[in-house]
């Protein structure tokens, strides 16, 4: 049995681009290109980014809302891949594309639980289709733009500051076991935390996770 | 109860999944020991985001997070950044050791091979944008270290391809220009074949057998300086320039004569086949003048110097043989 990525053709179509799906300094150095040059390649290549990140986002949340179906899947995908290529253009800072696609998924999301929301029900017993509640985590916990976002966030930091914040924020090792790992003191790991961690509150990146926004 | 330095930092990383109570705790021991007060507040400023991790021990790990894991992890050909396979990582560790969590991560595999089931994302996309894309084979693939121990969670049966380095596919890319340009170029032969082909057939019988070749008609400087006017060098090198100027065509293609031109040519080529003394280019001479013929459809003039060529020892006897016995199979199909 194949894949369903293979099957799908979504893996294929990953393979067509010239860097990781997660690469955002290459995203964005696309999207610059394209936005000094007008060539026709790069903008391309950035439709299928747009549309492989545009699909990877709508199927992870579908995997927990069991009543979206395929079709609705698709038409998500594909009305909110056509209103962001035709806004493409209309970024101010070229750094903030990433943010800016993420953001904008959870929206076309969130007004697709209000939609289903309002549908009528044919029984009025029984259950809200999709609670409130669904859309409150969008805002709370939406992981499919937060991970990607906190790992490139670690990547820009300075080399020395990026493997002690990997161990601490996301492989969640003790602190003994980063002392230990990294064969510093544990008062060079507090300073590196400390900077490290003030460095990532100042990521662009991240404001929107922060609240900053 | 005092903490100690170690204990204190792994309370501060965890501030963001402790209790109210147990923060508290954590803000006075820091209040105690000044030199980790920097760090709290870095935690405490990052805590809304780090609270969306789920990864504590204490925390189930959203389906979100599992689902975001399957789909990425063999989404793209190219190694994850290395925070993000960190992170991976780190999920996969637990995938391997925890029994409930594997059921709930083939679980959501198998949800997202019903929402995947008969989507063509190349059509759709292609759809959408209007753009052909390139074919290109779904190469299978694996990322590399270090998650290349993942556990085997079968979004479904993953294979074990090696992944493909960006290098080869840089010159896979190369090389697809070089297809490109290659089948371009066979493209172009194939059309210029099909107009050659077609060019024949619009020609008629006697202008094939009247085609002068450009080398007929370049001028041969061997004699040294220009020959004087009036001479019968010099009347035939006109009489070149005239063919020369009467014959256009498109790339080769769909030649066509000035008949005009051609009947200058013509009365040239006699005046120097009727000079004296004009022995080196007389040959020539009544060569091109039995194809100037032909191509004015003048048979029997053609014929009659033709030959007076082929009678004659010299480099056209033969072509104006040939030429000939092409004219008497014209005439009478039947000897030939």
């Amino acid at each position: 049995m194949t894949d369903p990525l293979d099957r799908s053709g979504l893996r294929a179509l990953a393979a067509q681009l010239s860097f990781h799906l997660d690469d955002q300094k290459a995203v964005v150095g696309l999207y610059e290109r394209w936005r000094t040059s007008g060539d026709d390649g790069a903008l391309e290549q950035l439709e299928i980014w747009l549309y492989c990140f545009v699909w990877r986002y709508f199927l992870t949340k579908a995997t927990n809302h069991p009543d979206l179906s395929r079709v609705e899947l698709e038409a998500l995908v594909g009305d909110t891949f056509l209103r962001l290529r035709s806004q493409l253009d209309t970024i101010r800072q070229t750094q903030r594309l990433i943010g800016w696609v993420g953001i904008s998924c959870r929206n076309a999301f969130r007004n697709y639980l209000r939609s289903v929301r309002r549908r009528p029900r044919y029984e009025p017993d029984s259950p809200l289709l999709e609670p409130p509640e669904a859309e409150l985590h969008l805002w709370h916990s939406d992981l499919s733009r937060l991970v990607p976002q906190l790992s490139a966030a670690i990547d820009r930091l300075p080399p020395f500051l990026q493997e002690v914040t990997r161990m601490a924020l996301l492989q969640q090792l003790p602190y003994q076991e980063i002392s230990r790992r990294l064969n510093k003191p544990p008062g060079t790991i507090r300073v590196y935390l400390s900077r490290a961690f003030q460095r990532l509150r100042q990521d662009p990146g991240l404001a929107d996770f922060l609240g900053l926004l | 109860m005092l903490m100690n330095k170690l204990e204190l930092g792994e309370k501060i990383l965890q501030y963001p999944w402790l209790a109210e109570e147990e923060q508290r705790r954590v803000e006075e021991a820091v209040r105690r020991a000044p030199e980790w007060k920097a760090l709290l507040e870095s935690v405490q400023q990052l805590t809304p985001l780090l609270q969306s991790l789920h990864l504590t021990t204490e925390d189930p790990m959203s389906e979100e997070m599992l689902a975001f894991y399957l789909i990425t992890r063999d989404l793209s050909p190219y190694p994850l950044p290395p925070s993000l396979a960190a992170y991976f990582s780190q999920l996969e560790a637990r995938l391997e050791t925890d029994d409930a969590l594997r059921r709930r991560c083939e679980a959501l595999a198998r949800r997202l091979e019903e929402l995947l089931e008969g989507v063509d994302a190349r059509a759709h996309f292609e759809q959408l944008t209007g753009r052909t894309l390139r074919k290109e084979a779904a190469a299978p693939v694996v990322c590399e270290s270090p998650l290349g121990a993942r556990a085997d969670l079968s979004l479904t049966a993953v294979s074990k391809a090696p992944d493909r380095p960006a290098r080869q596919r840089a010159r896979r890319s190369s090389w697809r220009w070089v297809e490109r340009v290659a089948v371009l170029v066979v493209a172009l032969s194939v059309v210029y074949g099909g107009l050659f082909f077609w060019s024949r057939a619009m020609q008629s019988e006697l202008e094939r057998l009247g085609f002068i070749s450009p080398a007929l008609l370049t001028i041969d400087r061997y004699r040294g300086e220009a020959p004087a006017a009036e001479t019968a060098e010099a009347l035939y090198q006109e009489a070149l320039q005239t063919i020369a100027t009467a014959h256009s065509s498109w790339f080769g293609l769909f030649p066509r004569y000035d008949m005009d031109r051609l009947a200058r040519a013509e009365s040239l080529l006699v005046a120097v086949t009727r000079a004296p003394a004009a022995a080196l280019p007389r040959q020539e001479a009544l060569f091109l003048l039995g194809k100037v013929r032909l191509l004015r459809h003048d048979v029997a003039g053609a014929r009659q110097v033709l030959q007076q060529v082929a009678a004659q020892e010299g480099p056209y006897m033969e072509e104006a043989q040939r030429l000939l016995r092409a004219l008497q199979c014209l005439e009478t199909p039947e000897t030939c």
